[in-house]
């Protein structure tokens, strides 16, 4: 009896250990509906392999330009994709699919989402002077997609309602397993869980210590990649110059520590790269960004 | 006569474009803590002076991590000072849609309607009233360099990559 017992306790603990929920949505061979079912308990952001972590930005870069269009310059853009893309070469992962893009907006801030997707608004763009500048933006950025510091953001507790499926699904995926078409419910639900996750991202932004590294880190992919370093500083300096209640730093510092805090936390790097020569690039700065 | 007040007229506008684009970008700073001033920008020169907490000065330029500045005392003393003991003096806040938010907004090919109280700018309002566009991702797709084109691009403006040591690359 005793023995009975205990193969009826453990096949109950077996049971409940695989009993998590899937909804069966797959992305190839991957269930992405049990991962992310267990994943509010067990969220790890090297359980999602590259195609679903671009996705992910894919996902996460339509509602951030569905904010905010891009600023449809050519000139301007693909300028910026050379800048950013030969930071990238330099960084730890060569091998995303880099994309590059001006956002039309007067406000001053950039953003990242993973899978290799940065963005600048065009307000900051014109607060720049020199390319060096302008890849000290970039390279910070660049630094939150190769940490993985949005797949991280994750794990965070309050971001753990925001763990959906839906987040590593492209809309096609998403129609092929649930037979969703783009004007059904199912297809719209797709689409608002995607936008809700992404603002509630954004919105919280990345813990402190992400931005610090994200600094710390982005003066040496400028070093390494031939820029001055010291840019980075320049940049922190005219954003500590702008009254912090200045409207359009208003999501900026609700989501980054003040400028101030940064540049007291660069002291250390700064005195590590301090050997080291960068060019600052301002004259093709001025002739490129004046092509709009 | 009214052909050489339109001269006149043109002359004045091509000076004062040509002196905006040219002027020197010298800018406003004060320390925050008290440093050396020293007649390098290195720390192994001589050192001039030593400047006090909240003194004011004028930046020239920059070399790596040191300011090239003016002090605004008299007689005023000139050096090289660590960019991290100075911030620049703060400029005024941007309001409504005057000033600098009003240009950029009139460069921009925003036709979003005015808001009459703030700027347009990109802020949380923004965000929660977005929707997934994946037109604007298709977008972006065409803007993408290739690695080559970026290698060529940095050769172009003398770009390298430089080897970092490992003390360097330490966290």
């Amino acid at each position: 009896m005793k023995i009975i017992i205990q193969r009826i306790t453990l096949l109950i603990i077996v049971l409940s250990l695989f009993s998590c929920k899937s909804t069966g949505l797959k992305i190839g061979n991957f269930d992405v509906g049990k991962l992310v079912d267990q994943g509010v308990k067990i969220w790890d952001a090297n359980n999602i392999d590259q195609a679903q972590e671009v996705q992910f930005g894919k996902n996460m870069s339509a509602v951030l330009l569905g904010a905010r269009g891009l600023y449809q310059n050519k000139n301007i853009n693909e300028y910026v994709n050379q800048v950013g893309m030969w930071l990238a070469i330099n960084s730890s992962r060569p091998d995303l699919p880099w994309r590059f893009g001006v956002i039309n907006s007067s406000s001053i801030n950039a953003f990242a989402a993973p899978g290799g997707y940065v963005f600048i608004t065009l307000g900051m763009l014109h607060k720049l002077e020199s390319e060096a500048q302008l890849a000290a933006v970039l390279a910070h950025e660049i630094i939150h997609v190769t940490q993985k510091h949005y797949l991280n953001a994750l794990k965070d507790s309050s971001l753990r309602g925001a763990i959906t499926e839906t987040l590593f699904m492209s809309a096609e995926a998403y129609q092929n397993n649930t037979g969703a078409n783009v004007n059904d419910q199912q297809y719209r639900a797709w689409a608002k869980k995607i936008t809700l996750a992404t603002q509630d991202i954004y919105s919280k932004g990345l813990d402190k210590t992400d931005e610090f590294q994200a600094d710390q880190q982005g003066m040496l992919l400028l070093a390494k990649s031939g820029y001055d370093a010291y840019a980075l500083i320049d940049n922190l300096q005219l954003l500590a110059s702008i009254a912090a209640d200045d409207a359009s730093l208003a999501l900026l510092y609700k989501t980054h520590p003040t400028a101030e805090q940064r540049l007291i936390a660069l002291s250390e790097q700064a005195e590590k790269l301090s050997g080291i020569n960068g060019l600052s690039l301002v004259k093709r700065y001025n002739k490129r960004i004046s092509t709009e | 006569m009214c052909h050489n007040r339109y001269f006149l007229l043109l002359i004045l506008l091509i000076f004062s474009s040509f002196s905006t684009l040219s002027a020197p970008k010298v800018k406003q700073g004060k320390l925050i803590k008290t440093s050396t001033l020293f007649a390098q920008a290195s720390k192994q020169s001589k050192a001039v002076m030593q400047l006090k907490i909240d003194e004011s000065v004028v930046i020239h330029k920059r070399q790596r991590a040191w300011y090239q500045i003016t002090t605004q005392e008299k007689p005023p003393h000139s050096g090289w000072v660590n960019m991290l003991n100075i911030r620049f003096v703060g400029v005024s806040k941007r309001q409504g849609e005057l000033g600098v938010a009003a240009l950029l907004s009139s460069i921009s090919n925003d036709t979003r309607a005015t808001s009459s109280t703030g700027i347009r700018g990109f802020d949380e309002k923004d965000l929660a009233n977005a929707k997934a566009n994946m037109q604007q991702v298709a977008l972006l797709d065409t803007y993408v360099v290739t690695q080559d084109s970026a290698i060529k691009f940095a050769k172009q403006g003398g770009l390298a990559t430089k080897k970092m040591s490992n003390e360097q690359v330490k966290k």
